[in-house]
């Protein structure tokens, strides 16, 4: 027979065709951000167990009601119908400690999620008024947090439905599982039960912008055996070295299958507890919107103008999306959106995703905050072949994003108030992928060759001092004539209220512990 | 393992930890095999020398510029920064007027001085509060 043939043949094939994944077994915000599919409500809540064995028999009741990843909505595609409200659950390695983990299964943990997100301050820079200290109570005893859930919801009613069935799982445990308060809610609360979320409104529809009115989450990555459109692998996924897209391996995302170094991701043993589970970074971020509107104000004089800027700063466009390295003036982002406008659903979609950056920085600054967070294939800086693929580093660092913004601006002078992003990272490694975009991409920037300039939006920036925090808008010095422009004194726009490392364990694994039946050996 | 960059001789390095902070030294050595034996300056650079490894691969974390100039072109390098921001939209005249006492002020031809400190990461930041 011919086996080059046979050979060539099964490239295409692996080349064409996404794997299958065992859906039934995956927790399902791992696969969908639900915000996109009809649920732009939110709660957030967080557990203490105080006996094993209840604890357990919780954990079992609850799992019959976990949300997967299967397909939902009318056959033949859908596999059941839509949730109103997906649950979902997570542990920290606190909690399954608590919940008898076996040793020898504790000790495959990676090292950061032992430690979880306090103990990481120095590397998240959390400092000055993102310290643990000024956080939510709820995070005060670190050791206290064991559980996470996450309830979302078609309507604000659908939310509240599933939440006080699992208080009354709570309730049922007679003391066994506690439910933490301290959150800090609209109304100058310090003690509630809950975190909610709720996308934001723009003329009565929910949107995906925050609240400095930005859209989020554009870019998250598309993996192998993900259901999803394919042309939304476009601008999503990795690039090769012909300039085209391809799903990211699944093992940058999911724990038991092979990552983008064809290696297994470190997970606990056995195989069967870490498998289809993933890592998820949850973290309350506020915003301090009336500093970010002074610092637009502040620079009143950026040659474009105020919205100009604002899309500099990001990387986008506040008013619908638009990438500012295809519309880096007035009269190129006039002629997109027109193109936008007209265009149907799927060419919207690709031209928010589908786009590279350019090499100088002038039309998108290499500071921009899509650009840090995501450089796209421009680390190689124009040197071609640099690496194995354009963005064979950013490739190990791309992280799903999750969650919802919170609470409402009612006055945009003042940074005060309840409001900000619950942000919610999965990946196969908190280390690799999330804390190393933190640290070395948002508060540092030896990579994109931009000194120690932090990211406008999400770094831990210092006003003040003799090096106050800056960032370099470049321009093409032969084309427009003009200097680079620098946004000087940059204060902190965000600030961090809370957060842990949680592990979101497959269906089969939260069987399992849910039986106290893990097994290593 | 341990594992330095500095610049000049290594006998000369090693006599200088000696000196300054053979305390440490000895703390960090003290159960190291035979380090019992060493007794002075000389007998911390035989010993270590004794124990060094060819490294094949290695990362050279800085340039082989002298430490004076290192520090002085780091020290331009943030000085030159602040200048740029804080006269951001004046007109060539005065930016030029300001150049010509800013080059007086950092003096890039004088290593010596004004530099920044051999040691400190940046000199700039003020002590930490935190705890």
């Amino acid at each position: 027979m011919d086996t080059r043939a046979n050979r060539s043949h099964e490239k295409n094939e692996h080349h064409n065709m996404t794997m299958q994944l065992d859906l039934p077994d995956i927790q399902g915000n791992i696969i969908r951000a639900y915000g996109r599919f009809g649920f732009p409500k939110a709660r957030f809540f967080f557990l203490r167990i105080d006996d094993g064995d209840k604890g357990r028999a919780f954990v079992g009741t609850i799992t019959k009601r976990v949300t997967t990843s299967v397909s939902w909505g009318p056959p033949p595609k859908g596999v059941i119908p839509k949730p109103k409200a997906p649950i979902n659950i997570a542990f920290t390695y606190n909690g399954l400690k608590v919940l008898g983990l076996p040793r020898a299964s504790l000790v495959g943990f990676p090292q950061e999620f032992i430690m979880g997100m306090k103990q990481r301050k120095a590397i998240l820079g959390d400092d000055e008024r993102s310290d643990p200290k000024y956080w939510d109570k709820v995070w005060e005893k670190d050791q206290d947090v064991h559980v996470a859930m996450a309830i979302n919801g078609q309507s604000i009613d659908d939310v509240e439905d599933a939440y006080q069935w699992v208080k009354s799982r709570i309730d049922f445990s007679e003391g066994g599982v506690v439910l933490l308060t301290g959150h800090r809610g609209d109304n100058g609360q310090e003690d509630l039960p809950f975190q909610d979320a709720s996308a934001l409104y723009e003329n009565d529809e929910p949107c995906a912008k925050e609240h400095f009115g930005y859209t989020d989450g554009i870019g998250d990555p598309v993996f192998e055996g993900q259901i999803t459109d394919e042309y939304r692998v476009l601008g999503r996924g990795k690039l090769t070295r012909e300039g085209g897209w391809a799903r990211l391996e699944t093992g940058e995302f999911l724990l038991g299958h092979p990552d983008e170094a064809h290696e297994y991701p470190q997970a606990p043993a056995p195989t069967l507890l870490s498998s289809n589970g993933t890592f998820m970074v949850y973290r309350k971020l506020h915003q301090n919107v009336a500093s970010f509107e002074r610092l637009l104000d502040a620079h009143a004089s950026f040659p474009g103008g105020r919205e100009l800027l604002a899309a500099k700063l990001s990387g986008r466009w506040r008013d619908n999306g638009a990438p500012v390295v295809n519309t880096p003036d007035a009269a190129s982002k006039a002629a997109w959106d027109q193109r936008f406008a007209g265009a149907d659903e799927r060419t919207q979609d690709g031209m928010l995703a589908d786009f590279r950056f350019d090499l100088m920085g002038d039309k998108c600054p290499i500071g921009a905050h899509i650009r840090r967070i995501n450089p796209r294939g421009s680390l190689e800086f124009g040197q071609d072949g640099a690496y194995d693929t354009p963005g064979a580093l950013d490739d190990r660092r791309r992280i799903l994003r999750r969650g919802l913004p919170y609470g409402v601006v009612r006055d945009r002078g003042r940074d005060d108030g309840n409001h900000g992003v619950i942000f919610m990272a999965l990946n196969a490694s908190i280390e690799r992928q999330f804390e190393f975009v933190q640290q070395q991409w948002i508060n540092y920037a030896n990579d994109s060759k931009e000194g120690s300039d932090k990211d406008v939006l999400l770094g831990n920036s210092d006003p003040h001092g003799d090096c106050p925090s800056k960032m370099v808008i470049h321009v093409d010095p032969k084309s427009s004539g003009q200097p680079p422009y620098f946004v000087n004194e940059i204060p902190r726009l965000v600030e961090t209220r809370g957060g842990d490392y949680f592990f979101i364990p497959s269906m089969t694994a939260l069987r399992m512990i849910a039986g106290g039946r893990v097994d290593p050996t | 393992m341990f594992s330095s960059n500095f610049h000049g001789g290594l006998d000369t390095y090693l006599r200088g930890m000696w000196s300054a902070i053979s305390a440490d030294v000895k703390r960090i050595w003290e159960h190291c095999v035979a380090f019992d034996r060493v007794q002075d300056a000389e007998g911390f650079i035989t010993y270590i020398k004794r124990c060094q490894l060819t490294a094949n691969l290695f990362f050279v974390g800085s340039t082989d510029d002298s430490l004076e100039e290192q520090l002085k072109a780091l020290y331009l390098k943030q000085q030159f920064a602040k200048f740029t921001v804080s006269h951001q939209g004046l007109g060539a005249a005065k930016v030029q007027e300001a150049f010509r006492a800013f080059i007086e002020r950092v003096q890039p031809n004088h290593l010596a001085a004004p530099t920044w400190t051999p040691g400190q990461i940046d000199p700039m930041k003020k002590t930490s509060t935190t705890t």
